[in-house]
């Protein structure tokens, strides 16, 4: 069964397949993250990658095989955890401010159910914590420079900014895996600076990082090591020996033809 | 000498409490709908009610409130589990499967009406639209003190069941506030964090229900959808957090309880010489309401200037 040890790999999965209806978006992918290190998962569009992550954090069901972190299910794992949502998921009209999105990663239990419109004295008789949290709040949009942007409303920062401030939640959680949903798609040269030394930064720490990424130029820059995945998983390995011209050519040219659920023996 | 109970108290107070307390209370669960981009929810199940409010009459044959709100309340139940399953399987558009859902089941609600002879007892067509505000009066004694336990338990019952409601939502609100806010904003990550959105959610929706069914009896449907998309709309013109947000809405709701009762029973005698239906003057409050804030709002927009 599932061994429990720590000294497992922080994120794998083996023989992962996952199909919305009939049609796979993963088929048997067999792959692990290198603890302490930044990984990224590369494809072409509709190659599963966000699939992958979702699967994994349980989102969307798994048709067969396993996502398993230091060995254990998500479920017990989910601790020591911080995931952070791709972009097109998010309504940001909602009216939340940054400081609030920061705080949902480090509400814990009860503190869910005492409402935060109190007045402070009110909220320090309720619930233990509240100042240790404002200060955690603080520090976590503070290291990605948006400790100023801590009152404003979501919907009135840039999307640069916006991403900053997902971020910041995911460190506020204090996790050990990091798993990223195209952390760098579409935000501003500083928050590129910022998100690639923050995510070193838990690298050094010894934390582990995976990242759904797009862009194939910077991949070997900011990432130690690579999977390219089209449904399948075509290669992977340290970034720069894994990105040949081969692989690419192999992951975004050839047309894949369609893979059929019927073409396996079902258990 | 004991006076007697003024006219105000016996007419007026329960209809008006009523009508202020079912505004506050949709006004607040439908911010949360129109945050969704779905406030015509509301609507869907405002129509969907009628159906079930015949089916239970037939197979009960009184119009006993019980018998009367479970039944509401399971076709509303029913229309908002048709549109998530149109929704999510059958791939429909939300709006179009919201309003198939409701078109539908108000078609069945009146083809019910007219083939089971519910018709001839008084479960009419005007009722369902424009409630029966007027008929809420509160029988209190001679000479009681509206504050005894007798004149209490004179309360109509719908007042009872409204007041309820809003205990529930307010509660609900409170304490769910975090969770309302953080699951309404970012589904994938509280779910990922082990919160249950989906839970949250139906919970909302299941209050929102019950009111929209609780409020029904006395407002009538135009009201009940008014007043849960109007005072939303107009408080998010106005407000930049959820809190200003949520709690504005619900003040706009009851001001448009209190603005549209008072000038149906006090305003309209003056001045067209009668009184009109309360439900339908709160409604064009609510709506005024809402005209009046996008009109502000429009105003003091800065004009772009094409020199930037």
């Amino acid at each position: 069964m599932i061994a429990r040890s720590n000294q497992a790999e922080p994120f794998a999965v083996e023989n992962l397949v996952v199909a919305y209806r009939a049609e796979p978006v993963l088929w048997n992918v067999t792959w692990s993250a290198r603890a302490g290190a930044m990984s990224a998962i590369v494809g072409p569009n509709g190659a599963g990658k966000s699939t992958l992550l979702n699967a994994a954090v349980g989102l969307v069901p798994i048709v067969s095989g396993r996502a398993t972190f230091w060995g254990e299910t998500f479920k017990d794992a989910r601790h020591r955890i911080a995931y952070v949502p791709q972009r097109e998921s998010i309504d940001w009209d909602f009216p939340i401010t940054a400081a609030q999105v920061v705080e949902m990663g480090i509400t814990h239990g009860a503190a869910w159910l005492v409402p935060d419109f109190l007045p402070r004295w009110s909220r320090r008789l309720l619930g233990k914590g509240t100042a240790r949290a404002e200060s955690k709040t603080h520090g976590a949009l503070e290291r990605v420079g948006m400790a100023d942007f801590a009152r404003r409303p979501i919907g009135e920062l840039s999307g640069g900014q916006q991403q900053r401030v997902f971020l910041a939640r995911a460190l506020a959680q204090e996790a050990e895996l990091y798993l990223l949903d195209e952390p760098f798609a579409g935000v501003d040269v500083a928050t590129e600076e910022i998100l690639t030394s923050e995510l070193r930064a838990l690298a050094r720490a010894g934390k582990t990082v995976v990242a759904v990424h797009h862009d194939l130029e910077d991949v070997a820059d900011r990432f130690d090591d690579v999977a390219v995945l089209h449904r399948e998983l075509v290669a992977s390995g340290p970034a720069k020996a894994t990105l040949t011209e081969a692989t690419i050519v192999r992951a975004f040219r050839q047309p894949r033809a369609p893979l059929a659920l019927d073409s396996t023996a079902h258990g | 000498m004991i006076p007697p109970p003024s006219d105000f108290l016996v007419l007026d107070a329960a209809p008006l409490a009523a009508v202020v307390l079912a505004a506050f209370t949709l006004a607040l669960l439908g911010s949360f709908l129109v945050l969704q981009r779905q406030a015509m929810i509301g609507d869907a199940m405002a129509h969907s009610v009628l159906p079930g409010l015949v089916i239970a009459f037939v197979i009960t044959g009184s119009r006993a409130p019980a018998p009367m709100f479970m039944g509401a309340l399971g076709a509303a139940l029913f229309a908002s589990l048709a549109i998530a399953a149109l929704t999510r399987y059958a791939r429909v558009e939300p709006t179009a499967a919201i309003g198939v859902v409701f078109t539908t089941l108000f078609a069945l609600g009146v083809l019910l009406v007219e083939t089971t002879g519910a018709r001839n007892v008084d479960l009419d067509l005007d009722c369902v639209l424009s409630g029966q505000l007027e008929l809420l009066f509160w029988p209190i004694e001679r000479g009681a003190s509206p504050w005894s336990g007798e004149s209490l338990d004179r309360l109509p019952q719908p007042l009872l069941t409204l007041a309820t409601m809003w205990a529930m939502s307010v509660g609900a609100v409170l304490f769910g506030w975090r969770l309302l806010r953080a699951t309404l904003f970012d589904r994938p990550f509280t779910q990922a964090r082990g919160l249950r959105p989906g839970l949250v959610r139906g919970a909302l929706l299941l209050l929102t229900t019950s009111t929209v069914v609780a409020s029904f009896e006395a407002l009538g449907s135009i009201l009940v959808i008014a007043l849960l998309t109007c005072p939303p709309a107009a408080a998010r013109l106005l407000t930049r957090t959820l809190g200003a947000y949520v709690a504005l809405s619900a003040v706009l709701g009851a001001s448009a309880g209190l603005l549209g009762y008072a000038f149906a029973t006090r305003g309209a005698p003056i001045l067209i010489g009668g009184t009109i239906d309360a439900s339908g003057s709160v409604a064009a409050a609510a709506g005024l309401i809402l005209a009046a804030t996008a009109m502000v709002t429009v105003l003091r927009r800065p004009v772009a200037s094409p020199t930037g």
